[in-house]
């Protein structure tokens, strides 16, 4: 029996991997303090990216690729490098939506947002090492309740419309989902799901009653990565939050919710050796995600419903490598990330931009704009080209490296699903270039007489440069992969 | 020095001038013009260079056989569980594509001389034309499959830009049809190119990555032989093989992963179909679009009506090719068992292409649209003569692509010519205009008498070749029914229809012209004089002295010939 001082020291002892986790709660005190005594507007942006670079820093430091894994705080938690290359990949993306929301007046003047922002990071990393049952539903529930808070932000009656839904629906799903993992803890007497008895446990259960849990508990995940048919509450979300809230929306949580997926996927799939076949369920869904994430965007004219529609499909693109279950897939997994929220924060930089000075949200507006913001336009076709994954973009690497790995699982289990998604998610990039080059279309292909050209000085604004930026690290990843690759190929998996 | 740096100089010399053109300020404006025809100058000095120092070899399956060729490590992935991802930067030519490479370089020139007239943005048009430029030649000197689709797929958004900013007045849905259909043909390529590079090793890096020999030392014949026999017998572990996408490895089967899906030996089934077979069509069908092929050609009509008269120029004249190219390149070289299966349905195709194609150009109203369909029933003629695989078939189908890239360069000029005066293309708004433009009357005979056919012209050689091939192939490998090539000749005779018919319409009998600038018809100005003297000149040259083409073409091709049909025999005898 432990004694209370082994689980003191144990505790004390975990503290020793969680610094970055620690200082995210101390940083969002600070920062409701800061909002309260600050009276300059920038203060308050200005330090939660400096939080957020911090954060950055400390989990690259304390990033040991070919380390072990540690369980901590009893098990509830672990610490791995798969998972701290997860929580690298949402402060890198934490980071860069807040440098993007500086420019929104929406958030700036409202500083209460950011320490909502980094409520969701902090859930984000403890999703991300979570081996246990209720702290992953705890840390789920923290970045949901946030997110119903951000989407209200704009102050309006449709994004008080917008946040009721997504809370009925979200609460709906977590309950869901809480019942699913109730009867899971039924079946196997276990909450720490990543453990051998977990899985013996799984495979003695009833099939009839184990797929029931296991699916109300995909139906959590399903909400959060925002995959069909749980993808509803996107569209309108999406169009009612302030738009640099969207750009964090469509990456952080995502992203949190794939690095709790791929370790649940790996868990129940139980080697192929379980009563349900995971492996065509989950296929199936990304081909639906596609599917109905593409099609629906080519009737979308409101541009941020139209980047909705995007961020659905792109989830099915995030879904292959998550059923081609290799390390390798894996790993591209965390490419296609990390190229995800470049295109994302890139395009979301824009339109931010565009609302702010010129007032439009639909893509018919954009028309004509190419006169006025020349660069611009040539960003956004370079973003578009990116989504859409042609070369010369790093949108076409990622997705030639998730396909491979699909190609490879395929070759190994030729299981007719994986070679159904293969095709359908290849044929899906000619539907999705009809809707992402339609801004380009309206900003280049259709005139306006009343536009007249600014002066140059109004290019160098700072979304321009953040674009940019954006589109250079594309095209570099595009000619030089093995930049980003080569830090993801030190990472070791414990399985 | 040159020699080694020739193909590079000729694909980013354009790109960085479009650079160059795109930061133009605005008071010199006019300038892009002539970066863009001092370009296309420096690439015809060039492309002579080439042409005089290119020595007849066979190439197309020796690694050392290219010329002009360059090769540079280009991306090195580590995907251990996969092996490790090797492309290269590797451009040289041989004769499958030197005579592209140099109708490019005169098709590009004579663009930018149709393309003189352009007022409107000039500055985006020009930096448009000439990354189009780059990616066209590009595509036909790159030997690494993923060089080679970076060039396919960029190829296509100066095109959209091009044909939906200066086109006509259905411009918008003639641009989006032409992107998408050519899209959904490339990612057909993009799929049997991550089957192929998930398949095939770099007997060379693969020999450094196992240790024998050291990183940058020469890996001699002996060293590659003792690899691929270790890959054959299962020796080597995965994590160290070296993938490639190296086209000239993708055609020796030694380098194909025992097991893998597209290995010979194995004969994987995808769907209760053989995988190779399938990757063939995928493949076959991914060009097809390109060439363009009935019943996948509908995109085509549509951009060249609607494209701007230089644009359809290149489109015709180069991007057409690009498709017949790729299936030598690609689909035949790296599976010549699925060459030979297909080779019944190529031909088929060949033949409706060339009939169907002739019948639409028959009942055209519109002039361009009539040379549109002309093209497609032409381009028939280079799927027939491919599909017969005899020496004389792939010459003629390598021939007639330099031949109608000459000739439908010239008609789209011709078509440019009478609706930048009148703004109306309609056959039967017009009559008796060789009263009015003798000139343009006499070029207008020329042509389309070289595209029909007529001895002396460069099109009647390619046709002869094309139809000597796929006659003799019924004998020679029993490849191609004796009844294609003779339904295929009737081709010609419904070429010589619609092109007479037409002549008689428009430029035979009273002066009569329908629209309103009737009276004020020109005949040819200097410029327009300069671009189709020159076209003529090669037509006839390459009719009267066919050796300057066939020269550069012929060891190319038989080797070609013979590798598609020995290898081919053995993939399909080994199950």
């Amino acid at each position: 029996m432990e004694t209370l001082t082994d689980k003191l020291s144990n505790v004390l002892r975990s503290f020793e991997y969680f610094h970055s986790e620690v200082i995210l709660a101390l940083g969002i005190l600070v920062l409701i303090l800061v909002d309260l005594v600050a009276r300059v507007k920038y203060v308050v942006p200005f330090f939660a990216a400096l939080l957020a670079a911090v954060v950055l820093y400390i989990d690259f430091q304390g990033w040991a690729p070919t380390g072990g894994s540690v369980l901590l705080f009893h098990g509830m938690v672990t610490y791995d490098p798969a998972s701290q290359a997860w929580k690298i990949i949402l402060d890198l993306g934490t980071l860069l939506a807040i440098v993007v929301s500086m420019r929104s007046p929406a958030i700036r003047e409202k500083a209460e947002s950011y320490p909502l922002i980094f409520a969701i990071l902090l859930g984000g990393h403890v999703l991300a090492m979570a081996t246990n049952l209720l702290i992953l539903y705890l840390s789920i529930e923290i970045i949901s309740i946030a997110s119903y808070a951000l989407t209200i932000f704009a102050f309006d009656k449709k994004a008080s419309e917008a946040a009721v839904k997504y809370l009925l629906f979200g609460a709906v799903a977590s309950a869901l989902m809480l019942y699913g993992m109730s009867w899971v803890y039924a079946f196997t007497g276990s909450l720490d799901f990543m453990t051998a008895e977990f899985a013996d446990a799984l495979l003695k259960a009833d099939v009839i009653p184990l797929s029931i849990a296991l699916v109300l508990v995909l139906v959590g995940f399903l909400f959060k990565i925002a995959a069909v048919p749980l993808h509803a509450w996107v569209p309108d979300v999406y169009t009612a939050a302030p738009t640099s809230v969207v750009a964090f929306f469509s990456i952080v949580p995502k992203l949190a919710g794939f690095s709790v997926l791929t370790k649940w996927f790996l868990v129940v799939n139980l080697f192929g050796l379980g009563p349900i076949p995971w492996v065509q369920v989950i296929s199936a869904i990304a081909v639906l995600t596609l599917l109905i994430g593409n099609f629906a965007a080519l009737r979308q004219n409101h541009v941020k419903r139209l980047l909705a529609y995007s961020s659905i499909a792109h989830s099915g693109f995030l879904l292959v490598p998550v059923v081609s279950l290799s390390e390798q897939a894996t790993k591209n997994l965390y490419f296609y990330a990390v190229v995800y929220i470049f295109m994302n924060l890139g395009i979301f930089a824009i339109v931010q931009y565009l609302e702010n000075r010129e007032g439009i949200t639909k893509a018919s507006e954009y028309k004509g704009l190419v006169k006025r913001y020349p660069l611009l336009t040539v960003l956004v076709v370079m973003l578009m080209i990116s989504l859409a994954g042609l070369p010369p973009t790093a949108g076409f690497t990622a997705k030639l490296l998730i396909f491979s790995s699909l190609w490879d699982a395929y070759g190994q289990v030729q299981d007719p699903w994986l070679l159904y998604l293969f095709i359908f998610g290849l044929l899906n990039t000619v539907v999705s270039l009809f809707y992402y080059l339609k801004i380009p279309f309206f900003m280049i292909f259709r005139n306006r007489e009343d536009f007249q050209p600014v002066d140059p000085q109004k290019h160098l604004a700072w979304e321009n440069y953040f674009a940019f930026t954006m589109v250079l690290a594309l095209v570099a990843l595009f000619f030089k992969p093995e930049w980003l690759m080569n830090i993801m190929n030190n990472i070791s998996f414990a399985f | 020095m040159l020699q080694h740096h020739i193909l590079t100089i000729l694909i980013f010399l354009p790109l960085a001038s479009a650079l160059v053109v795109a930061l133009l300020p605005k008071g010199i404006l006019n300038l892009s013009k002539g970066i863009a025809l001092g370009v296309s100058l420096v690439q015809l000095v060039l492309g002579g260079y080439m042409f005089v120092r290119y020595q007849p070899s066979p190439g197309v399956h020796n690694i050392n056989g290219f010329q002009f060729s360059e090769r540079i490590d280009w991306i090195r992935l580590d995907l251990q569980g996969l092996g490790k991802l090797s492309t290269e930067y590797f451009v040289g030519v041989d004769g499958l594509s030197i005579s592209l490479v140099l109708l490019s370089i005169v098709v590009l020139l004579v663009g930018v001389i149709a393309s003189w007239s352009v007022e409107d943005r000039k500055r985006g048009y020009f930096s448009l034309y000439l990354l189009l430029n780059a990616s066209i030649i590009g595509c036909f000197v790159a030997l690494d499959f993923l060089l080679f689709y970076l060039f396919f797929e960029f190829m296509l958004l100066p095109m959209y830009f091009l044909i939906g900013l200066w086109g006509g007045p259905r411009r918008e849905y003639a641009s989006i049809k032409f992107f998408l259909y050519t899209l959904l043909g490339s990612i057909f390529i993009l799929m049997v190119m991550i089957g192929l590079y998930a398949s095939v090793i770099h007997p060379e890096a693969t020999a450094v990555e196992m240790g024998l020999v050291g990183a940058g030392e020469f890996v001699t014949g002996e060293i590659i032989a003792e690899v691929q026999r270790l890959l054959q017998a299962g020796e080597i572990p995965a994590d160290q093989m070296v993938k490639t996408f190296n086209l000239v490895y993708m055609a020796d089967p030694a380098n194909l992963v025992p097991g893998s899906f597209l290995d010979n030996d194995a004969v994987r089934m995808v769907m209760n179909y053989p995988a190779r077979f399938l990757a063939f069509l995928c493949l076959f069908v991914g060009f097809a679009i390109k060439v363009p092929a009935v019943p996948v050609h509908t995109w085509l009509p549509d951009a060249h009506v609607e494209a701007p008269t230089p644009i359809s120029v290149i489109l015709a004249g180069i991007l057409l090719k690009i498709g017949g190219y790729g299936l030598l390149r690609t689909a035949y070289l790296i599976f010549p068992d699925g060459a030979l299966h297909y080779a019944w349905w190529i031909g088929l195709v060949g033949v409706i292409s060339i009939i169907y194609g002739a019948l639409n150009a028959l009942s055209s109203q519109d002039l361009k649209r009539l040379i549109a369909y002309s093209s497609i029933s032409h381009m028939g003629f280079v799927l027939l003569g491919l599909a017969s695989l005899t020496a004389e078939g792939v010459s003629g189908a390598i021939y007639q692509m330099v031949s109608h890239g000459l000739i439908s360069t010239a008609l789209f000029l011709i078509a440019g010519v009478l609706y930048d005066r009148t703004h109306d293309r309609m056959i039967e708004n017009y009559s008796g205009l060789a009263a009015q433009m003798p000139q343009y009357t006499v070029m207008v005979v020329i042509f389309f008498f070289a595209s029909m056919g007529l001895p002396g012209f460069s099109g009647f050689i390619a046709e002869i070749l094309v139809l000597l091939g796929a006659f003799g192939a019924s004998t020679i490998n029993g490849l191609l029914p004796k009844w294609m090539a003779i339904i295929a000749a009737l081709g010609l005779i419904l070429s010589a229809a619609y092109y007479l018919w037409t002549i008689q319409r428009m430029f035979f009998g009273k002066l009569h012209v329908k629209i309103q600038h009737g009276n004020n018809l020109p005949d040819l100005g200097k410029r327009e004089i300069l671009m189709l003297i020159p076209l003529a000149v090669l037509t006839l040259l390459l009719g009267i002295i066919p050796s300057t083409v066939l020269d550069l073409v012929n060891d190319s091709v038989t080797t070609f010939v013979d590798v598609i049909l020995s290898t081919g025999m053995k993939n399909l005898q080994t199950p």
